[in-house]
């Protein structure tokens, strides 16, 4: 993140009283159409959903609202046909599988995954949540839940956590997507609000877009979190449903006096599906970068593997990672974060630009091209010497080592001389291996190098199985008690603080 | 040039210049380091060394793997970077000519010829070490971790770990199967374990967060793992220890060396004219006091400013040019201040790029330039340090890390000048950011650092010199 990119990009923003496109190329795979969910927690149960739509962005939603979120036999009911619908959408998506050729090793890919898009960061989280509750679910009475439930909380578990991979697109928070790919006014928090976002890329006809967001904050309601006017609406139609009810949960009885409480979500759904819809089709017709494919190729493996688990296999996860896991994950995610990272630049000039303001990368027009011999390793070999002129000064020390954009996954080049002149400056570098035709431009070409390098990282192997003695507790700690344990107790009435006894201490 | 050198002077000069009390002190808390080890040989079980910024750790830890070879014993010593290794290598060496020390690298990674050249250092491969039961193998925690699973190097007695506090747990996984005991041994203040993405804190306060420290995973797992408090450094000067121990809260220590030993003298008088005044009373006030806190107007600048950039070089090209001379308690004779004892610590790849590229059309290529990660278990006589608040407009985790901060003011052992804006104090009026807190994880970096800077800019209040 460049600093003088940052403020050039406010300037012309509040200049042009619009947006500004941060890439000339969309970095994330769309699927045509994606399914999408959006939710709606009950007050702060992090765990359950008051309310939660899906569907393919394209068409109307279905919406499962279970009334007393907090029973759970109503909670469970509602979310059935969402679990049973999810289950089935993956399972179909994995069933057409790809031969993919890997190396000397022939594997079986899907041929797609469902792609999940969602409104927010805090959605993904919250599903993670509701995913991690599902998956865990205990039997009640000897009555083992729906076995569907388990399986989607599987899913989403499954999909929550893959969101952690820099650059997937198995699941997409559209806020952080638009705010991948568009410069707007707004912070990092206010980012957080897809509607304020979309606002400041349309904010209409004679508006500023400061006023456009600000406005479109004050009002939208994206989920999951329920503002204050949701919950006092939802309180007292909840009040009304469970006075109504008793401590009935046949359905035909709790169906027709939820309409109320359906209908008030449905109002809350309907402009958050309208804006995913307006935001996934304004993000669709960019050209996808080159990468994307290979990225969402990795998608479908992560995907295939998890569904012959949980779906074939019939296994669970961890709730927690061992020592082992998350050393591995860790290694991933920063491989993949690397790799991401120099793959935007090197295929979008427009990311290319941060690198070049902060002095990671150097743009010019190559003066001339000549061949050399150096002694490597005892042996003189060829080595090909650059002259490239910048119209910008440059500043780097020599044997720094940089990747022309169009061999960014192969041989770097060392600088070797820096010199000014006039506003630019003539960098000499040579190439740290041998002089093939495509590795090398040809004089008169403007070129691009940088520190970025796009090729595959080290290899690394798999860290024993069994943890040494220093990751391994010198005592168990006790088994944990199922995740729903308490859900039938009542919960602890009010404590009225004026009839409570002073127990005159506080410490 | 830090403990090892002081070992070798003559016992009454080194009365008058070192403090009895300080060192003795430290010796007997590596005695008793030791005889813990020595205890534990042959059993799953380790000790840990605590030690402050230049305790003499390197010469701890080769002084005690001669203990270990001495008394038969096949060791691994381990530290995170190829700097660190290969230093340890020398200092192996210095200490125990005789024994032979087995250098596993990785590609491309092999020693420098002054130090493969000395007596009785091969540079094997980790099979060939593995085969021929090499009795001592030094090499990085990567390199180590990856002999073990590809090659079996493994099978010691001990593995020694330098600078276990920068190692993090994800690595010391794999390397600790090497050998049964451990000896850890590191600097608490130093640059914890960082990742770049973006939920790094996600396993923050479980068991099994990989980015924990070595030392970390260990006393969480075994809290009854011995801890010993190194008492000294040897490094700084007693001039320097107040604003150390900003980054050591709960150790306490001292400095090795008397007040006044150390002197840096400039030979030439300033200010040579009115565009040097400050540049000059920025010299003289270091050389003085061992501190200087120069500010520049304040500003929101750009990361790599090049006002800040141009002010360190104009300040190297200086003290050189006022042909500095200093001694120090292993050197009565005043000696030259040469560009390699020399460092400017930056907090940016590309401040660092920027001032190495600005030194270099000074024809100063031998100053070290380099960011405080690079910095870290180092010692310069003269440090320039880019501070990491200069021209911030907000302060955030990264910039506060009191770790940064500890490295880039804990590296010299003559003087040191900080460089920031006279509005970078100011970040830190008010109150404090609220910050996540994580069950099983006490630390608190930004507040950490918070009070660290406040502590440093407080202490560094007289020593300052406005431009």
């Amino acid at each position: 993140m460049s600093t003088a990119l940052e403020a050039y990009f406010a300037a012309r923003i509040y200049q042009e009283g619009r947006a500004l496109r941060r890439t000339t190329l969309r970095h994330v795979h769309l699927a045509d159409p994606p399914l999408a969910i959006a939710m709606w927690r009950l007050g702060g149960e992090r765990f359950r959903a008051a309310a939660l739509a899906w569907g393919p962005l394209d068409g109307p939603f279905r919406l499962a609202v279970p009334g007393e979120p907090r029973n759970r036999d109503l909670y469970f009911a509602a979310l059935q046909p969402f679990a049973a619908d999810l289950c089935a959408r993956i399972r179909r998506a994995a069933a057409t599988q790809v031969v993919r050729e890997h190396g000397s090793v022939t594997e079986h890919i899907p041929a797609d995954a469902l792609q999940l898009v969602v409104p927010n960061s805090a959605t993904v989280a919250a599903l993670g949540l509701l995913g991690r509750y599902l998956a865990y679910l205990s039997d009640r009475g000897g009555v083992a839940p729906d076995p569907a439930l388990v399986e989607a909380g599987k899913h989403l578990r499954f999909y929550a956590r893959h969101a952690r991979v820099p650059g997937q697109s198995l699941l997409v928070p559209l806020d952080q997507l638009v705010a991948d790919h568009w410069a707007t006014l707004l912070s990092p928090f206010e980012q957080a609000n897809l509607a304020a976002l979309d606002a400041q890329i349309e904010p209409g006809p004679g508006r500023h877009p400061f006023e456009a967001s600000a406005a479109a904050e004050a009002t939208a309601r994206i989920g999951p979190e329920p503002t204050e006017d949701i919950d006092r609406t939802t309180g007292a139609l909840l009040a009304e449903f469970n006075a109504a009810r008793g401590t009935s949960t046949d359905p035909e009885v709790t169906g027709p006096l939820a309409g109320a409480l359906r209908e008030h979500y449905r109002n809350l759904t309907e402009p958050v599906w309208q804006l995913m819809g307006r935001v996934v089709a304004r993000e669709r017709p960019l050209p996808a970068a080159p990468s994307v494919c290979r990225r969402f190729e990795s998608d479908r493996e992560a995907f295939g593997r998890h569904v012959t688990w949980v779906v074939t296999q019939g296994g669970h996860y961890r709730t927690t990672d061992t020592p082992r896991q998350a050393a591995i994950t860790l290694r991933r995610l920063e491989d993949t974060l690397a790799r991401y990272e120099s793959d935007q630049a090197v295929e979008d000039p427009a990311r290319m630009i941060p690198h070049l303001l902060d002095g990671d990368a150097i743009r010019g027009t190559v003066a001339s091209l000549t061949e050399t011999k150096v002694v490597v390793s005892v042996r003189a070999v060829r080595r090909a010497v650059m002259a490239l002129d910048s119209p910008d000064p440059v500043i780097l020390p020599e044997g720094k080592r940089l990747w022309w954009t169009a061999t960014a996954g192969d041989y770097p080049w060392e600088v070797q001389t820096v010199q000014h002149d006039g506003a630019g400056s003539r960098v000499v570098l040579m190439l740290t291996a041998k002089p093939n035709p495509e590795r090398l431009p040809a004089p008169g070409d403007v070129i691009t190098l940088s520190t970025l390098y796009t090729g595959q990282s080290a290899f690394w192997l798999m860290p024993p199985e069994n943890p040494p003695w220093t990751h391994r507790p010198a005592m168990l700690a006790p088994a944990p008690e199922p995740i729903d344990t308490g859900d039938s107790e009542q919960p602890a009435a009010p404590v009225d603080a004026t009839a409570a006894e002073d127990p005159g201490r506080y410490t | 040039m830090t403990a090892g050198a002081t070992h070798d002077d003559d016992a009454a000069g080194a009365q008058d210049r070192l403090d009895g009390a300080v060192i003795a002190a430290a010796a007997a808390v590596e005695a008793g380091m030791r005889a813990d080890l020595m205890q534990l040989v042959g059993r799953e079980a380790a000790v840990v060394a605590a030690a402050p910024a230049g305790a003499g750790k390197s010469h701890f830890v080769a002084a005690t793997v001669g203990q270990l070879r001495a008394d038969g014993l096949r060791v691994a010593l381990a530290a995170p970077t190829n700097d660190q290794v290969q230093s340890l290598v020398e200092r192996v060496k210095q200490l125990n000519p005789d024994v032979p020390v087995a250098f596993v690298h990785g590609q491309g990674r092999e020693l420098p010829a002054r130090i493969a050249a000395l007596p009785g250092v091969t540079q094997p491969s980790a099979a060939d070490a593995q085969t021929q039961r090499d009795p001592l193998v030094i090499a990085t925690v990567d390199k180590l971790a990856d002999a073990f699973l590809r090659n079996g190097l493994g099978g010691f007695d001990v593995l020694v770990i330098d600078e276990a506090y920068q190692a993090d747990a994800a690595r010391y996984y794999t390397a600790a199967g090497v050998a049964p005991t451990h000896l850890l041994v590191g600097d608490t203040g130093q640059l914890d374990p960082f990742s770049p993405i973006d939920d790094a804190t996600y396993w923050r306060g479980g068991p099994e967060d990989p980015l924990q420290t070595a030392v970390g995973v260990l006393l969480r797992n075994h809290p009854g793992t011995p801890v010993h408090q190194i008492p000294v450094t040897w490094r700084l000067e007693p001039r320097a220890v107040p604003v150390a121990r900003c980054f050591y809260p709960g150790h306490p220590f001292g400095a090795a060396v008397r007040p006044g030993v150390r002197e840096l003298l400039l030979t030439r008088p300033g200010p040579g004219s009115q565009p040097l005044a400050s540049i000059d009373a920025a010299l003289d006030e270091a050389a003085r006091h061992g501190w200087a806190h120069v500010t520049l107007p304040g500003a929101p600048v750009l990361t790599a400013d090049p006002a800040t950039a141009v002010f360190i070089r104009e300040l190297v090209h200086r003290v050189l040019a006022r042909s500095a001379q200093m001694r120090c308690e292993s050197r009565p004779e005043f000696a030259a201040l040469r560009p390699a004892d020399i460092a400017v610590g930056v907090s940016h790849n590309d401040q660092k790029d920027l001032v190495r590229a600005l030194l270099d059309s000074y024809g100063l290529p031998g100053v070290r330039v380099d960011t405080a990660n690079r910095l870290q278990g180092l010692t310069f006589e003269v440090v320039i340090a880019w501070h990491p608040l200069a021209g911030a407009t907000v302060t955030d985790a990264f910039h506060l890390d009191p770790g940064r901060l500890c490295v880039l003011l804990t590296r010299h052992r003559q003087a040191c000048i900080v460089v920031g804006r006279d509005t970078d104090r100011a970040l830190l009026e008010g109150v404090p950011p609220a910050t996540p807190g994580f069950l099983g994880w006490d630390p608190d970096p930004v507040l950490d650092g918070w009070d660290a800077h406040e502590g440093v800019f407080r202490l560094l209040e007289s020593h300052v010199i406005a431009v």
